[in-house]
């Protein structure tokens, strides 16, 4: 069967770096394409090309045997291209119906039809079969719900192609499972899909082929049926991936560092909990059900209605009443947002690291360069931030990347508790065992660390006790003998737990 | 059908709701403070009234056989350009508003910082309140005809004062009080005529703002009578400033080292500031600034002294306190009846010069 | 029958609710509430307000007619500080061409030549706006001045203007009706319009604009050609009504626009707002200037008072909140207090 779209021999380099060297994809109807690689691969530069939003330095897109214009947006989504990106792409302050027909609302003489755009909307909602008010704007929905309706404008304009950069990095399983099985539906019909995640299994589930690619060279084409997860990250990587040594940890926890008591905020209902040192506490449960709240309002970066914190460290005990007491206390924080949170991008990688580290790095106000050198540089590296230039500004790495940039920002400053906020979301596999390891590394030095992730086999694997939380009170608590998938599941989703 | 129902979205929801509810409690404070605002503005009225009347009483009760209470009270809006912002204003509406109390005259008192069109749009607000009469300070002398016409409709009389409107507009007021400013520019010309004394000496000249009519009046007055009647007097240069020292200073600076210090013998600016900032100029440059024919007009705070010390060699007086005690008195003859529509009355100020020999004379006492 | 997701909650159905989150949704709520507070008051303190209505009006058309334009430049996220400048120089040009039917079109013209300039520096060289329009804004009252010698210049026919000046038909004079004509025109362009509708995309997120084909560029030009064309418009009311053009004209426009529109709820950084929220801006404004004119305070203490409205405004909106909370609770004394085990 002829490829319905077809990439040639397409480079683009960014200065001296290629982020994409000499790759050739294509997709023939039907088809689902798996394109995986480690963060910076080159995935989302290659996708962004194929949507005529970067310009390739060479190489066509093809697209049923007609060359589309490079770095025109309009022409690619006109020849049936059809991007959902890795950010989300939504006007924030723009309605559900609009912003599923960006760019492309029905007219008449210039003006909108809005009925008609109301219907073209509504059709490709009930396409992907998601029910949403269409009159809504987009900054009052959940961050699932954006991740659909972006779907849904892609789908909206009738693409030969859909390509979705790691749709599910934000979703809940039982989400993510509903997403994977209408793909299937949609290829079933004859839409052919690209499909970028680093979550091996789904690719598994879903891709007919996967392409993988490594620093932005192909390494291989391979068909799904034929090959082994196994095999498909030793390619990815190109060395043996470490097998977890020690899962058990040998420490065990010392005094109570945080204390909260009776926290109670927006989407948070009279929660406490405590963190002792050197111990790991997991927040599981379902996005949206209040973790992300609980955690800004333990450590002040949102404001509490009531609840007491306190942080007790080297035998002091300190309230923590704002963001800024608990930074001064020896609390480090890795937000959900990085984007928007966590990182300043138009600054070096460097800078960041070293941002909340500034008074260790410098003597009588000035700061010292060669030794904030050397401390970024080691901790940029023991992260695994790919290519490890800490001049370069953190907005040009890619999303995994820019994770990692946050993560060493607060690893070198050996904080007395440290808050993760889904610390592995967009990171590949390879980067994801080291930040697993580093984060362990931190609890059996004496750091506390709070935990909040939808990622359950992470959760499993890193911590002690997990409290599963739903509609922002805790809904049960496992040690880490207890935990499994299934209890942690049915207790975030609000079922009873069988005792089998 | 399988239909799943995770409570995603809820808390964003949620927190949404929340900063709704927060937004609208800080508008209290808002509501608060435009409320306030407003009562703010219904006090100040109120204000204005009671201390008419309290001059009323005080007058009427205590010495009701020396000093006659006034027999009606009048409402007039005073458009002016300027006000308590300014030292000449502020100078000017002390006096104003005292002496129109004794008369009976409220004013209620607006400033346009020289924007016509703003003076416009009060001029319109004044005549749809219907007062006894209206006084103008025309921010722009040229731009007043549209305020006049609508005040003449509404057979509202109009009193200028300051900036006297152009001989077209002139009907349409019933007269003028202020300083003659082509007459200031004349005065001031004949004070450096008198100090270079048949010298031939070129000079520069520093004139006010671009546009503004006291600057182009001045400006003529100076000329017309040095062109006149002391040839020996040449204007090398002359450029616009805007009435500061600063701006002068920059000014005359520029004009020196374009002409040559040695090609000039004195300096000209249209107002006793200017003057302050061109001296300053002259000394940056090591210069002493007694050596050189210097004359100003205001004879104000800054430039009295300048007299004294030597620095300038005369300037010419504008009272505020003459202007401000003046225009009630004319628009107390215009509102009772005693100037009709047709007389029209002006009322210049005299322009009186200030020299080494006088500038200590209580009668010259700087005001502003 | 395909599987679906219920992600969100449905849509409200039922007369209240449905108005609820119709409100909601809309931008404009302070500047409602801030405008029904100025009337009440003055309902009680300055009832002359009402009476004298026309001039009421005549002011926030004054007020307002510039801010209009500028909305549809905010709307993307970008400023436009050459508005007040573009009206001083439009101004003038009506003023030294003698014959109006060619001195009319000639200034409107120039305001769209003024807009084209600033969008070109601004979508095609890639400047800031704040940068180009402060340029323009120095350049065109440079060119106020040169053109009009630096004096005041009367325009030839008197009568024209003064016959401007007066009502078409009722209270209703021309600048009022243009001023509701401009209103009406920008009010459907970003509303029904969707070229105009997407003014919100490309200031809303910008990549998103661009990604999803949107000609971004055009839009920018379109935005200052609106501005620029509509300053020139209000140049044109201003000189004809004076029967004056000043080089200096429109010196407190600037700033009494951006009030306007920031009080009616639009978003500086684009991409929320309304032209109606800058009408409601423009009139609480308008009325405000009246009352407090009326009851002559001090000029000094009324820009007090306007500013500590915009400060307001803009503290109050949602988005700025969590930013402002966060930072008043770090700057109070700290509460971080060391007890001793
Ligand atoms: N605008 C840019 N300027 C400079 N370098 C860039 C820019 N965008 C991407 N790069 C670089 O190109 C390379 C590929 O980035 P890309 O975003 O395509 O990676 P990716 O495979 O999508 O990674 P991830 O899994 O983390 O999303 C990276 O090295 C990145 O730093
Ligand atoms: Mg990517």
């Amino acid at each position: 069967m002829a490829a319905v779209v077809e990439a040639k021999n397409i480079t683009k380099a960014f200065g001296g770096v290629k982020a994409v060297d000499d790759v050739s994809v294509s997709v023939e109807a039907g088809e689902i394409l798996a394109v995986v690689g480690e963060n910076g691969a080159g995935k989302s530069t290659l996708m962004r090309i194929l949507a005529g939003i970067e310009t390739q330095d060479s190489g066509q897109v093809i697209v049923s045997g007609e060359v589309i214009p490079k770095s025109d947006a309009k022409a690619s989504i006109d020849a049936g291209i059809s991007l959902v990106h890795q950010e989300l792409s939504l006007v924030p302050e723009m309605t559900v119906a609009e912003n599923i027909l960006l760019g492309s609302a029905p007219t008449t003489v210039g003006i909108t039809r809005t009925r008609q755009m109301k219907q073209i909307a509504q059709a490709a909602l009930e396409e992907i079969g998601v029910s949403v008010d269409l009159d809504e704007r987009i900054s009052k929905l959940s961050v699932a719900l954006r991740q659909f309706v972006e779907i849904a404008r892609a789908v909206a304009r009738k693409p030969k192609v859909l390509i979705l950069d790691e749709p599910t990095a934000s979703l809940t399983p039982a989400e993510t499972d509903y997403l994977l099985s209408m793909l299937q539906r949609l290829a079933d019909r004859g839409m052919s899909i690209v499909y970028i995640s680093h979550r091996i299994p789904e690719v598994f589930r879903l891709c007919d082929t996967v392409t993988i690619l490594r620093d932005g060279k192909q390494i291989s084409v391979l068909d799904v049926a034929k090959t082994t997860p196994q095999q498909v990250i030793d390619q990815m990587v190109g060395r043996e991936l470490k097998k977890d040594l020690e899962s058990k940890r040998s420490s065990s926890p010392g005094h109570v560092v945080l204390k909260a008591v009776g926290i109670r905020a927006e989407g948070v209902n009279d929660i406490s909990l405590e963190v002792r040192a050197g111990e790991i506490i997991g927040l599981g449960g379902l996005v949206g059900a209040g973790r992300t709240e609980l955690v800004r309002a333990i450590i002040g970066a949102d404001p509490r209605k009531l609840g007491k914190v306190t942080l007790t460290v080297n035998g002091k005990t300190k309230v923590i009443s704002s963001f800024e007491s608990a930074v001064k206390a020896g609390v480090g924080y890795v937000p959900e947002e990085r984007r928007t949170d966590g990182l300043a991008l138009t600054m070096t990688v460097a800078e960041n690291i070293t941002l909340p580290n500034r008074k260790e790095l410098s003597a009588s106000g000035f700061q010292l360069a060669r030794k904030i050198r050397t401390f970024a540089d080691d901790l940029s590296k023991r992260v695994g931030l790919r290519p490890p230039e800490i001049d370069r500004e953190a907005g040009q790495y890619s999303g995994g990347n820019q994770q990692k940039i946050v993560i060493a920002k607060w690893l070198g400053r050996r904080p007395a508790l440290i808050v993760l906020d889904e610390p592995t979301r967009g990171v590949d596999v390879g980067a994801k065992a080291e930040i697993h390891r580093l984060v362990k590394e931190l609890a059996d030095n004496g750091t506390a660390v709070l935990v909040v992730s939808s990622d359950l086999p992470e959760l499993l694997e890193l911590a002690d006790t997990i409290h599963v939380v739903r509609d922002g009170t805790i809904t049960g608590t496992l040690s880490q003998e207890e935990a499994d998938e299934k209890r942690v599941m049915s207790l975030a989703a609000g079922e009873q737990v069988e005792n089998a | 059908m399988p239909s799943l129902t995770p409570p995603s979205g809820g808390t964003q929801r949620e927190r949404k709701r929340g900063k709704m509810r927060k937004s609208r409690l800080i508008l209290a404070p808002a509501a608060m403070l435009a409320a306030s605002a407003l009562i703010l503005s219904g006090c100040a009225a109120e204000e204005t009234t009671e201390t008419t009347e309290s001059a009323e009483t005080e007058s009427s009760s205590d010495d009701t056989t020396t000093e006659e209470a006034p027999a009606e009270t009048f409402e007039v809006y005073a458009l002016f350009p300027q006000g308590n912002d300014q030292a000449y204003g502020s100078t000017l509406i002390e006096p104003l508003q005292a002496n129109g109390a004794e008369l009976g005259i409220n004013f209620t008192l607006s400033n346009s910082g020289y924007d016509a069109t703003k003076q416009l749009a009060e001029c319109e607000i004044a005549v749809a309140a219907q007062p006894d009469g209206i006084m103008l300070w025309p921010a722009v002398g040229s731009a007043v005809r549209p305020c006049l016409v609508a005040a003449d409709n509404a057979g509202i009389p109009v009193w200028v004062i300051n900036t006297d409107v152009g001989p077209a507009d002139a009907p349409l007021t019933y007269g003028y009080s202020g300083p003659d400013t082509y007459g200031q520019g004349v005065a001031s010309a004949e004070l450096m005529c008198e100090a270079v004394d048949g010298e031939e000496v070129g000079i520069i000249q520093v004139n006010g703002a671009a546009g503004n009519g006291t600057a182009i009046d001045r400006d003529n007055g100076f000329t017309d009578h040095v062109e006149a009647n002391c040839p020996n007097v040449t204007i090398l240069a002359e450029q616009n400033a805007d009435w500061t020292p600063a701006g002068a200073k920059q000014v005359a600076a520029d004009m020196i080292s374009a002409e040559g210090i040695e090609n000039i013998g004195g300096i000209y600016a249209a107002d006793d500031s200017m003057v302050d900032g061109a001296v300053q100029a002259l000394e940056d440059l090591g210069e002493d600034a007694s050596d050189y024919f210097i004359t100003g007009i205001g004879n104000t705070k800054l430039g009295n002294p300048l007299v004294k010390e030597g620095k300038m060699y005369g300037t010419v007086f504008q009272s505020s306190v003459w202007e401000g005690e003046n225009a009630p008195e004319y628009m107390h003859r215009v509102l009772t009846g005693e100037i009709a529509k047709g007389d029209r009355v002006t009322a210049y100020m005299p322009s009186v010069k200030v020299t080494a020999e006088n500038a200590d004379d209580p009668e010259v006492a700087p005001e502003w | 029958m395909t599987e679906t997701i219920q992600l969100g909650g449905a849509k409200e159905t039922g007369f209240f609710p449905r108005l609820r989150t119709i409100i909601g949704r809309r931008t404009e709520g302070r500047g409602v509430i801030l405008l029904l507070v100025i009337l009440a008051v003055l309902a009680f303190t300055q009832p002359l307000v009402f009476t004298a209505l026309p001039v009421t009006i005549g002011r926030i058309a004054l007020i307002g007619i510039v801010a209009l334009g500028l909305t549809a430049v905010i709307l993307m996220g970008e400023l436009d500080l050459s508005v007040a400048s573009t009206l001083a120089a439009s101004g003038v040009v009506v003023a030294i061409i003698p014959d109006l039917r060619i001195a009319i079109p000639a200034a409107l013209l120039m305001g769209i030549v003024v807009g084209i300039i600033n969008a070109f520096f601004i979508a095609i060289v890639g400047i800031a706006s704040f940068i180009a329009s402060l340029g323009m804004l120095f350049a065109l009252s440079g060119l106020a001045f040169v053109l009009s010698n630096e004096v005041p210049v009367s325009i030839a026919n008197q009568d024209a203007g003064l016959a401007f000046g007066q009502p078409l038909f009722g209270p209703v004079t021309p600048r009022i009706l243009l001023f509701f004509l401009v209103f009406i025109a920008i009010q459907l362009f970003v509303t029904k319009v969707k070229a105009g509708r997407e003014f919100f995309a490309v200031g809303g997120n910008r990549q998103a604009a661009y990604d999803s084909g949107i000609p971004v560029k055009r839009r920018i030009f379109t935005g200052f050609i609106i501005s620029g064309f509509v300053s020139a418009l209000a140049g044109v009311i201003y000189t004809l009504e004076l029967t004056v053009a000043t080089p200096t004209a429109g010196s407190t426009v600037l700033l009494a626009s951006f009030a306007a529109a920031i009080i009616g709820g639009n978003y500086l950084k684009g991409g929320r707002g309304s032209i109606i929220g800058t009408l409601i801006g423009a009139s609480s404004l308008g009325v405000l200037q009246v009352a407090l004119f009326l009851s002559g305070v001090q000029v000094p203490v009324q820009n007090t008072l306007i500013g500590a409205i915009l400060l307001i405004a803009v503290i109050t909106d949602p988005s700025s909140l969590r930013a402002i909370s966060a930072r008043v609770r770090a700057t109070l004394p700290d509460r971080t207090k060391v007890e001793a085990q």
